[in-house]
């Protein structure tokens, strides 16, 4: 009895161990990384910026579908702040990544890791290295000058909120 | 006779005793009070904690040098690199069709502006070369475009409070807003340059060439204020920095360098020729209208650091990365070197004040114990009558208390006075020495009259040691005690 709780016990750790990720590749696969959660679309970020694009002539058309189709919604983003301008205190527009050393310091950086926040005018958030849930109004679409895409994603950002 | 006029009698009726531990109440708080403001003043030193670029190129090496002496104007020069670091940032006005060259990067760049520094106004305060587009104008003295002008903070550029901007050719200067304060120099006056920043005892090398100035910058409440700038092009006209750049070129392309003469022709007055040239090894210069005329080539200039405002998105990070990947420059984010030095310096040297703070608010407190336990072991006979003649045992506490309250309150009002006062004495030096500005002359609410409360409900928690003894010494042993 005792060696099938523990066959048992080992089989679902061995599940969970290669479950899990394969479950969450799958899944992210399947959805792109969009899910429902109440009135909001979770987007995950990675998944978001995880495509190939030429970087000085790409165009929107080069945005998968299934992201394109975010333009205009409510989304929630989970990431990183980067703020290029200030090093303390209150900021009033950020970019928002995946992964601050995953995503731009290990290999050439790519525009649509890059999320442009904008508070509303009036408004201001704290600066925080940890994870942030940001809440907003997604832009997709593919804005370029000077031989160079310039920005694949913005959001107005309404709500930015330690990730728990 | 109220509890409180009861509480001063006693005090008093033993005043040395009463100022003493005062004294001592208000030496803690006085400590602590200014070991607060230093605290925040050191963060607010750095006077600017937001940039209107976001990324600066220069030598390989510490991010943190480069920093500290672009921004702040502290530490010594990293080192520098050839001007067409510069060059390769900017628009190369191809014609339609032609693809932009690998090394140019003006597709990542918005503005760039180069500095250069080197030199002291009076071995104190800065000099620092930057072109005329650095404040708004272009070579000619025509504003520029406000979107082609950099900004020194978010939303925030330079201005020209009196006077005008320099010719790009011209011995001109503007200097920052604190510099006719602290040296005399306002519109009008001359001045010499001082190579590098020599240390006391030692004979300032101070160049030939006499720059005018002609703007004064509005304030800023950066290390700007206390800047002298020149154009760029007179900073190369110096013997030492002509000779400099011909030396660093022959070594980048691989060839020993000239010896260099101290004496150089370029530090040394000349006689004009028939149309009023001086002509120099560097430069000639037209005595008529004051415009210089470089000699030495472009391909040979080098500058100290270039300032980068770039276009967004990801183009900060690409020209990092680009930059970053070759050998010759580096170039950082300043944002994010002040973010990481802020977490690694001020915050435990923070968190290590109010440590010290503590500690020394504890020995405030204690002292207020000592000082009143002695006090009431003293007094027991007093108290013996007072509770005889009807005062309740809550009375004798309450009073007690009241008294370690009183002394904490004016120790700490004395001590507030007093750590503002050090502060003073320090903001006062820091201005005339290093032009440094300490804000001591207002109270931080939060922190300040916070701190001063909990130094009282300290003192009356310590109080309550001798009160309880008070409250349970017995009044007829005391009564017959002689």
């Amino acid at each position: 009895m005792i060696r099938s709780w523990r066959a048992i016990a080992l089989i679902a750790t061995v599940i969970f161990l290669f479950g899990y990720p394969i479950y969450v590749y799958t899944d992210s696969l399947i959805t792109g990384g969009i899910t429902q959660r109440g009135d909001l679309l979770v987007v995950d970020l990675k998944a978001l910026s995880s495509f190939e694009m030429d970087q000085d002539t790409g165009t929107t058309q080069d945005i998968p579908l299934r992201y394109r189709q975010l333009d205009g919604k409510r989304v929630l983003l989970i990431g990183q702040m980067w703020d290029p301008y200030t090093a303390d205190g209150k900021i009033r527009a950020f970019t928002l990544v995946y992964s601050i050393s995953n995503c731009c310091f290990n290999g050439p950086p790519k525009v649509q890791h890059f999320i442009q926040a904008v508070v509303p005018e009036g408004h201001a958030v704290d600066y925080s290295s940890d994870f942030v849930d940001v809440v907003g109004k997604l832009h997709v679409g593919v804005e370029s000058a000077e031989g160079h895409v310039q920005s694949v994603y913005r959001i107005d950002v309404e709500k930015v909120a330690k990730d728990q | 006779m109220n509890y409180f006029q009861l509480v001063l009698k006693q005090m008093r009726q033993r005043a040395l005793s009463t100022w003493l531990t005062m004294l001592s109440v208000t030496l803690g708080v006085g400590l602590a009070i200014a070991i607060m403001i230093l605290g925040r003043e050191s963060e607010s030193l750095f006077g600017q904690n937001d940039y209107g670029y976001d990324a600066i190129i220069g030598k390989k090496g510490s991010k943190l040098q480069l920093v500290l002496n672009t921004i702040y104007h502290l530490d010594v020069s990293p080192g520098n690199i050839p001007f067409d670091q510069y060059t390769r940032l900017l628009n190369p006005h191809l014609p339609p069709g032609v693809p932009m060259p690998a090394d140019n990067y003006y597709k990542y760049v918005k503005i760039a502006e180069p500095t250069v520094v080197g030199d002291t106004l009076n071995g104190q305060y800065r000099i620092v070369g930057v072109l005329p587009s650095f404040f708004g104008f272009d070579e000619h003295g025509n504003p520029l475009p406000p979107d082609d002008v950099m900004d020194y903070r978010p939303g925030k550029k330079l201005e020209i409070a009196s006077g005008h901007a320099f010719a790009y050719n011209k011995f001109e200067a503007i200097v920052g807003s604190e510099i006719p304060r602290l040296t005399g120099k306002t519109l009008g006056s001359t001045f010499q340059a001082t190579h590098g920043t020599p240390i006391p005892g030692e004979p300032p090398d101070i160049h030939m060439q006499v720059w005018k100035v002609v703007g004064v910058l509005a304030p800023t409440h950066t290390a700007i204020d206390r800047v002298v700038y020149i154009p760029l092009l007179s900073f190369y006209t110096i013997a030492e920095h002509g000779a400099g750049l011909i030396a660093q070129n022959a070594l980048r392309n691989g060839n020993a360098p000239d010896a260099f003469d101290p004496d150089s022709d370029s530090d040394h007055p000349h006689p004009a020729d028939a149309q009023g040239i001086q002509h120099f090894s560097n430069y000639d210069f037209n005595t008529h209208d004051g415009t210089i005329k470089l000699k030495l080539d472009p391909a040979i200039w080098a500058v100290s650091a270039i300032l980068v405002q770039s276009r967004g998105g990801d183009t900060e990070q690409a020209l990092e990365y680009n930059l970053n990947n070759g050998t010759d420059v580096m170039a950082c984010n300043p944002a994010q070197v002040m973010r990481e030095f802020f977490k690694t310096f001020l915050e435990p040297t923070r968190l290590l004040l109010l440590l010290i703070c503590s500690l020394v608010t504890v020995v405030a407190a204690v002292g207020i114990l000592v000082s009143i336990y002695n006090s009431v072991s003293a007094r027991l006979k007093e108290i013996a009558i007072i509770r005889a003649l009807g005062a309740t045992r809550t009375t004798v506490l309450t009073l007690i208390c009241l008294e370690a309250g009183l002394v904490a309150l004016f120790g700490s009002i004395l001590g507030l006075i007093l750590g503002h006062g050090v502060n003073a004495v320090g903001a006062w030096y820091m201005a005339e020495h290093y032009g440094e500005f300490l804000g001591y002359n207002y109270i931080e609410l939060v922190f300040e009259a916070g701190y001063i409360i909990a130094v009282i409900v300290l003192a009356i928690i310590a109080g309550l040691v001798p009160a309880m003894k008070a409250y349970r010494s017995p009044v007829a042993t005391n009564l017959v005690a002689t």
